[in-house]
């Protein structure tokens, strides 16, 4: 069982928990009843034998019988990959004008990124390689892919496995700012990520 | 054949014709009527040195339904733009024609067409026959009263667009020796069903592979991939395309047969995630495919069979090939390498080895398409991008497009007359139609965003 669906089966558990306790009828509470004091054998004698009085058994030890719900301190960690890439917590790489190499921001940025995918070793990513429209559709293919690698490229020398990433050129197909000037431009030449598996 | 027009032809029509079956709207039987004359073409160029003016008034219709008269009404207009495409004849416009009544061949007013100055008068009559329309065309020659041109078609009424482009290229041919390409068609990428892709967070349109025939008419959707589906090539019988799909996740080249039921696609190549294949051309004679792949580390230029056997890498270089286009006769293939510093078109022969570089474009060339003496290219400019074409003799190279929008994605028609190309002067991208010398541009795609049109080689 995956632990997302484990998570959800627990959550299932402890509603119907709850609705079972919280109910008309109130919770049994046990009376505090003081532990049994030893007492004198009528007669003031010994007692009939030299035994030790037997040991009470062992108390059961608590059964976890479900998750309550909290509010997680790590999101990220229960939510699916549709939830994480809304979030977006893997930043893009942007590229100057026709350029593919990453610059020391776009390193800053896969520094995070690389964090992230070292603390959740599970994910793995697709990196697209995007463009923005200006030169011919055909050489913004070749651009896109060619961002695609560097950006995968500067991950693996952080140490993150290449099994983990696959790269896709999307070329000038799938502008994220439909803007036809140098600031919509400048987001259209991205690296993107996309968290595919967790 | 006893010519047979108005009231007689229906009784004549079902006398001549046997039973037939509804034709298919892809299909146009053709038969040539008695009385033609050849051979006109060099009297009428070598008296007067210009284009034969040619009239083509209303086609008269046996019989007054609605079904007919439309029929009859469309054959007129796409012949009549066939005809205009090729520029062979001086099309007399329809509102001069119609200043003459429309009769049958045998009383054609003779002095009243002169006097509008046409030289040829095309006269069409229809009939109904079999769920069929039975067409009978004639071109009459005005000076000498005669007709130069005879013949009897029969087509589906669903289907008589390609009717009219079937008597465009047979006019063609035997007037002058013409491959006109009214029946040939474009593939082309669209997302113009607004479809949104999957599994995606941002909103993206699905782009899928469409076809229509060379003046955008009847388009068709020809893949459902709900993916990003680009830059389809033909097969030489035009009955099949190859095409890039990111179906899987990557990008690998797909082939599918167009009119069969059922949709089986190969796939040559054996595309990866660390194997992407781009930008596929089908060789002139059918046996590969040729295209761009990264699965060496960088973009180099490959070719296959079509059935994935008998890979060959055709460059090695550090820089990057791609968009392979095939020569006329197969032994060449052009291709855009930034191997100089900057992309431009080179030459190598379809076996690989050394390559020649013919443009030298101030910024990038790219996307290289071959005509028998000349090779069109999309060229970065500033603002832009334009199309060329360079010689292949000559290396002497004309710019045919210069705004407005950005003009890119040239693919020439089989009879090298003509180039299509994506043009943003409409505002979305549209496919646009020009004579190779850049002359009398029209819009061909007037819905969604269209790229990648690929002129059918048929």
């Amino acid at each position: 069982m995956s632990r997302s669906s484990l998570m959800s089966f627990l959550v299932v558990g402890a509603l119907w928990l709850a609705s079972a306790c919280g109910g008309k009828t109130p919770p049994a509470i046990s009376p505090t009843t003081p532990p049994p004091r030893p007492q004198a054998f009528p007669g003031g004698g010994s007692p009939p034998s030299s035994r030790p009085p037997v040991p009470p058994a062992p108390d059961a030890p608590p059964i976890l019988a479900a998750e309550l719900p909290v509010v997680s301190a790590d999101p990220l960690a229960t939510m699916d990959t549709d939830e994480i890439n809304r979030q977006a917590p893997l930043g893009p790489v942007l590229f100057g004008y026709d350029s593919d190499s990453v610059d020391a921001e776009g390193q800053k940025v896969l520094t995070d990124n690389a964090a992230i995918l070292k603390k959740y070793p599970t994910w793995a990513i697709t990196i697209e390689g995007h463009s923005d429209e200006r030169g011919t559709a055909e050489y913004n293919l070749a651009l896109g892919e060619r961002r695609a690698l560097a950006t995968k490229s500067y991950l693996l020398s952080l140490g993150i496995s290449a099994d983990r990433i696959r790269t896709v050129s999307y070329g000038k197909e799938f502008p994220f700012d439909p803007g036809h000037d140098e600031a919509a431009y400048a987001k259209n030449r991205r690296g993107h990520f996309v968290v595919t598996a967790k | 054949m006893r010519v047979c027009f108005l009231l007689a032809s229906a009784l004549c029509g079902t006398a001549l014709a046997a039973w037939a079956p509804p034709l298919d709207p892809t299909e146009v039987i053709s038969s040539t009527l008695g009385e033609q004359q050849t051979e006109i073409r060099t009297s009428i160029g070598g008296i007067s040195g210009r284009l034969p003016r040619l009239a083509i008034p209303a086609f008269i219709m046996t019989g007054v339904d609605a079904e007919l008269l439309e029929a009859a009404k469309t054959l007129g207009d796409v012949l009549w733009k066939d005809l205009e495409f090729e520029r062979e004849f001086q099309m007399i416009s329809q509102a001069g024609a119609a200043q003459v009544p429309s009769t049958p061949a045998e009383s054609l007013p003779y002095e009243s067409w002169n006097q509008i100055g046409a030289d040829d008068v095309l006269v069409g009559s229809a009939v109904r026959a079999d769920g069929n329309l039975q067409l009978d065309v004639r071109v009459i020659n005005v000076e000498r009263k005669v007709p130069t041109f005879g013949k009897r078609y029969t087509c589906s009424l669903r289907g008589v667009r390609l009717c009219a482009h079937t008597i465009a290229d047979e006019l063609h041919k035997e007037r002058f020796g013409l491959d006109g390409v009214a029946r040939t068609k474009f593939a082309f990428v669209s997302d113009r069903d607004g479809e949104r892709m999957g599994g995606m967070i941002e909103q993206r349109s699905i782009k899928e592979v469409y076809i229509a025939d060379y003046d955008g008419f009847r388009p068709s959707r020809v893949t459902v991939r709900g993916s990003l589906n680009l830059a389809p090539s033909w097969s030489p019988d035009s009955r099949a395309i190859v095409y890039q799909s990111h179906q899987s996740g990557f990008v690998d080249i797909y082939v599918q047969k167009l009119y069969e039921v059922q949709v089986q696609l190969g796939r040559p190549a054996r595309g990866t995630d660390r194997a992407q294949n781009f930008l596929p051309a089908w060789s002139p004679d059918g046996t590969r495919i040729a295209y761009a792949s990264s699965r060496d580390g960088n973009w180099e230029i490959y070719v296959v069979k079509i059935d994935g056997t008998d890979m060959r890498r055709l460059t090695s270089h550090p820089s990057d090939d791609s968009a392979p286009a095939w020569s006329p006769n197969g032994t060449q293939i052009a291709f855009t390498s930034d191997r100089g510093g900057s992309n431009q078109i080179y030459i190598m022969s379809a076996d690989g080895g050394p390559a020649t570089k013919i443009t030298s474009e101030p910024r990038k060339a790219d996307r290289p398409t071959w005509a028998l003496d000349f090779i069109a290219y999309s060229a970065e400019v500033p603002g832009g991008v334009e199309i060329k074409k360079v010689s292949i003799g000559t290396r002497d190279v004309v710019q045919l497009t210069d705004g407005p929008g950005s003009n890119e994605s040239p693919t020439v028609s089989p009879n090298g007359r003509h180039i299509a190309f994506v043009t943003t002067r409409w505002g979305k991208e549209h496919i646009a139609v020009m004579d190779a010398d850049g002359k009398n541009v029209r819009q061909i795609t007037f819905t969604g965003n269209n790229r990648y049109p690929r002129w059918s080689n048929r």
